[in-house]
């Protein structure tokens, strides 16, 4: 079992305007990558603060590298902490040049210069030390700040969107080469995004952030195959929630039915949430759905489906099948692909 | 320019304890003459009511804040376009224009009411010259209109240099923005230049409005009753309690301008984003408007700063060619250097705890405490000395007389030019980088030291600049609180207009002019435009 690198329980903390942060426990083990994600405003940044010591929780303790760092009475400032952050705007010092930036975390002694070298080397930033940080594009800004997060070897790396203000193929460059040097260096890492792409490239766990509160932390794999929560279901991946309802020992809705399950009774709210690869579509004159949308998405089409009812699906249907506008459909769900049932707004058998 | 509007990032916790002391003592000591005031007004007793609800009193407010709203908007209208043309047109020499408007704020009002008396008063200067065609009578400039020119001209870089920089500040892509949804460049300068203007135009005129309602060179020369005036008279006869009441209403005045000033600055928050170069203006092409702006700047800069010194040095000539002895008077220029120097140092030291307070820690309390710094603006030199020398005299017997007290009372005197400076540059540093550098393992003092006072320093040394050039004009506190035999150029100035000996008065009142020329002329022509 590996050590614990940052574990916070019960962090709470709120503003006038804004919900921010309400009971969030995580766990970071050493050298794992963890992504904070949730839509703009969820808290998520709010709680970096919180373990960076840039904010005081109202209640809850943070610990980093086994110290607790937060508590009632406990409040280590920032600079104690041994932590790394990266902020979105960078925050590099404008006076000095890069390798001032780099070397400013680092005490001075004779080591100093060369660990500037070695930073600089990792992040492929050599021989660039003289240059001033206006003198940068967004790429090389990115590098300078998490050399110079990275330089005091700091407990955990703090990300705070680092690559939102980067275009699309610089983005994706830097996701590979940040996730090698992280990995390289061994650097237990929380980040905060927004995008679930960015948050399944890099992290080796996910937590879904919704209105202050942590929905589900797992796996990518599990976060998209078995969400907890209907806001889970709907914020990865694209999805389809359908109304069920019960009827002789069955549960139906528009497209299926299934036997009702024990726990279920007439008084909760049923939905089945589907993924678009869980429904296939045949065009039949008889059909009860109509194409409404169609979205080339390279080796597919996802298309959008009216049912009789209003009610709207989703599919994907792999090339070359190729359906125009309005052509009316027959839907059916793919066998041995039931979907997730959910109960008022919660999966049944939820993932611990 | 980014505007960051997330309440996680701008939020930074309760202020530092030390912070909120340093600021909370300093302002104390900016109301130690607002405390004599009250002092004072509190000895006359019931009868203060029946002073002050005269009819008198009345004229003399209404003359006040006429004088003040006529200078206030001239300015405005003024500074705008020039500040406008400055920077955003392809006007000619554009940056020979930019020093040469800043520059009539190193001229003391005294200077330029005298000026206006000799050059366009009866028997003046361009009277002589229309008499040989036979103009007999020029219109009178005594009272209002003379006055209001005099102070318009002197203070109009109050409210342009505020504006200057601004305009540099503002995102050439708001433009652009506005351009490409079809809107004119006059359409686009009212609608989205001058919006964003509004907090640095307002900035720049309550400076105007303080300095004008608190002015005594000007209208005492230009025989204008304001509410100066008649403090002055008040402490002429001896009345000091009656001084002392009316110069509690000037302090309310005052206090009620700042109110309406903290209105307009809105609650956008500005800080430059690091990423990516801010793309270049482009200069907007004057075309056939070249030449009725180069005559509005150019006019303005004859009135204000060209005629002013062809009379000096005029007088200097004629009091040469007469025979004059003009040596200059080295003690005095050691003199006014020494304490401009230090009050500069120490007003602008005690303006960054308050600028640091109210900009990192915004809260009702940290506003008061900046805004009442200000009140120290509103008020005549007189007072301020005055209630020094109250205080000095019972609670401070060893600094009374000494230079010490001098520099204490330009101190509360102008605080306000080091503090707005010292704000717009901080305003600008994003509190990010602070606390990227606390991550780091610094300290906050060690996070000042490195980092916050490195990227302040275009705004301290503009901030010194303002109050050094304030503290070379001040005239009443510099006579009353000077140490026995401590002469400066502001006194030398005034003992030989008193005397009638212009040409006396003509060789200081110009070197003064050079000596805070030179610093305020490099700093504008550096493009280190960050004073405000």
């Amino acid at each position: 079992m590996k050590n614990i690198a940052v574990k916070c329980s019960g962090l709470t903390k709120s503003y006038t305007e804004m919900p921010a942060v309400q009971n969030v426990d995580i766990s970071l083990h050493q050298s794992d990558i963890l992504a904070l994600l949730g839509p703009s405003g969820c808290g998520k940044t709010t709680v970096l603060k919180l373990i960076a010591g840039l904010d005081t929780p109202e209640t809850g303790t943070v610990e980093i590298g086994g110290n607790i760092v937060t508590d009632i009475n406990i409040q280590v400032g920032p600079e104690k902490r041994k932590v790394g952050m990266v902020f979105q705007e960078y925050a590099l010092f404008p006076h000095m040049n890069v390798s001032k930036n780099i070397a400013y975390g680092l005490p001075r002694s004779d080591q100093q210069q060369s660990i500037v070298k070695k930073m600089l080397n990792l992040v492929n930033l050599d021989g660039m030390g003289e240059r001033m940080p206006h003198q940068l594009s967004g790429g090389e800004q990115q590098r300078v700040a998490l050399a110079r997060a990275l330089a005091p070897g700091p407990q955990v790396l703090l990300l705070d969107e680092p690559f939102s203000n980067l275009d699309a193929t610089l983005r994706t460059q830097m996701q590979q080469e940040t996730l090698e040097i992280l990995k390289a260096s061994n650097t237990s890492t929380i980040f905060v995004t927004h995008s679930q792409e960015e948050a399944m490239i890099m992290g080796d766990y996910i937590a879904i952030m919704n209105q202050g509160k942590i929905e589900q932390v797992d796996t990518p794999a599990n976060i998209f195959h078995s969400p907890n929560t209907r806001f889970v279901a709907s914020f990865i991946g694209v999805s389809t929630f359908l109304p069920a309802y019960i009827s002789k020992n069955h549960l139906i809705s528009e497209i299926c039915s299934q036997p009702v399950p024990a726990e279920v009774t007439k008084d909760n709210k049923i939905e089945i949430m589907l993924r678009p690869t869980d429904i296939t579509i045949t065009p039949y004159d008889l059909g009860h759905g109509v194409i409404t949308k169609k979205i080339f998405q390279g080796s597919f089409y996802l298309y959008e489906v009216a049912l009789s009812s209003g009610d709207t699906i989703k599919c994907s249907e792999v090339y070359p099948s190729d359906y125009e506008l309005g052509t009316r459909v027959n839907v059916e769900p793919i066998k041995g692909r039931p979907g997730i049932l959910f109960v008022d707004g919660h999966t049944l058998y939820p993932k611990s | 320019m980014n505007i960051v509007n997330r309440p996680g990032i701008i939020r930074t916790g309760n202020a530092p304890k030390r912070l909120s002391i340093a600021a909370t003592v300093i302002v104390a000591a900016m109301l130690v003459p607002v405390i004599y005031l009250i002092i004072r007004t509190i000895g006359v007793g019931s009868e203060i009511f029946e002073l002050i609800w005269r009819q008198r009193t009345f004229e003399i407010v209404t003359n006040s804040i006429l004088l003040m709203l006529a200078v206030s908007c001239a300015s405005v209208l003024i500074a705008v376009p020039i500040g406008w043309l400055t920077t955003k047109t392809d006007l000619p020499f554009r940056r020979a224009f930019s020093v040469a408007t800043v520059l009539p704020l190193v001229i003391p009002s005294y200077v330029g009411g005298f000026v206006l008396v000799i050059a366009l008063g009866p028997k003046g200067i361009l009277q002589g010259w229309l008499s040989n065609i036979g103009v007999e009578r020029l219109p009178e400039i005594y009272g209002f209109p003379g006055a209001m020119l005099t102070l318009t001209l002197l203070t109009y870089p109050y409210v342009l240099l505020p504006v200057r920089s601004a305009l540099q500040r503002l995102d050439p892509s708001l433009d652009e923005a506005s351009h490409a949804l079809g809107k004119g460049s006059y359409e686009t300068f009212l609608r989205i230049t001058l919006p964003m203007l509004r907090p640095s135009i307002a900035a720049g005129t309550i400076l105007v409005a303080l300095y004008t309602i608190s002015d005594f060179g000007a209208v005492s020369l230009l025989h204008y009753e304001t509410f100066t005036w008649a403090i002055y008279i008040q402490y002429g006869n001896f009345a000091r309690d009656m001084a002392a009441s009316l110069s509690l209403v000037l302090v309310a005045i005052a206090i009620s301008l700042l109110i309406a000033e903290t209105r307009t600055r809105g609650k956008a928050r500005y800080y430059r984003n690091a990423t990516g170069l801010p793309h270049p203006h482009k200069l907007i092409r004057l075309g056939r408007w070249k030449w009725p702006a180069m005559a509005l700047c150019s006019s303005v800069v004859i009135f204000s700063l060209l005629i002013p010194i062809s009379v000096l040095v005029y007088w200097v000539v004629r009091g040469l060619a007469a025979g004059e002895q003009i040596s200059l008077p080295w003690d005095h220029i050691e003199n006014t250097l020494f304490v401009a120097v230090a009050a500069a140092l120490t007003t602008v030291i005690a303006s960054i705890p308050i600028a640091m307070l109210s900009v990192r820690y915004p809260s009702y309390i940290s506003t008061l405490l900046e805004r009442l710094s200000y009140v120290g603006f509103a008020l005549p030199g007189i007072v301020v000395a005055l209630a020094m020398v109250f205080f000095g005299i019972r609670y401070a017997a060893p600094l009374y007389q000494t230079t010490t007290l001098l520099i204490f009372a330009y101190m509360v005197l102008f605080l306000p030019a080091a503090l707005g400076n010292v704000r717009a540059s901080l305003v600008q540093i994003s509190p990010v980088i602070e606390q990227a550098a606390r991550i780091l393992g610094k300290s906050p003092s060690q996070v000042f030291t490195t980092i916050t006072l490195p990227l302040l320093i275009s705004g301290i040394l503009a901030g010194s600049i303002m109050v050094f050039m304030l503290t070379m004009k001040e005239l009443p506190a510099t006579l009353i609180l000077s140490p026995i035999g401590f002469q400066t150029l502001a006194t030398s100035i005034w003992s030989a207009t008193e005397d009638v000996f212009f040409a006396k008065a003509a060789a200081p009142a110009l070197l003064m002019i050079l000596l805070s020329s030179i610093p305020m002329g490099i700093i504008v022509w550096l493009g280190r435009e960050e004073v405000s």
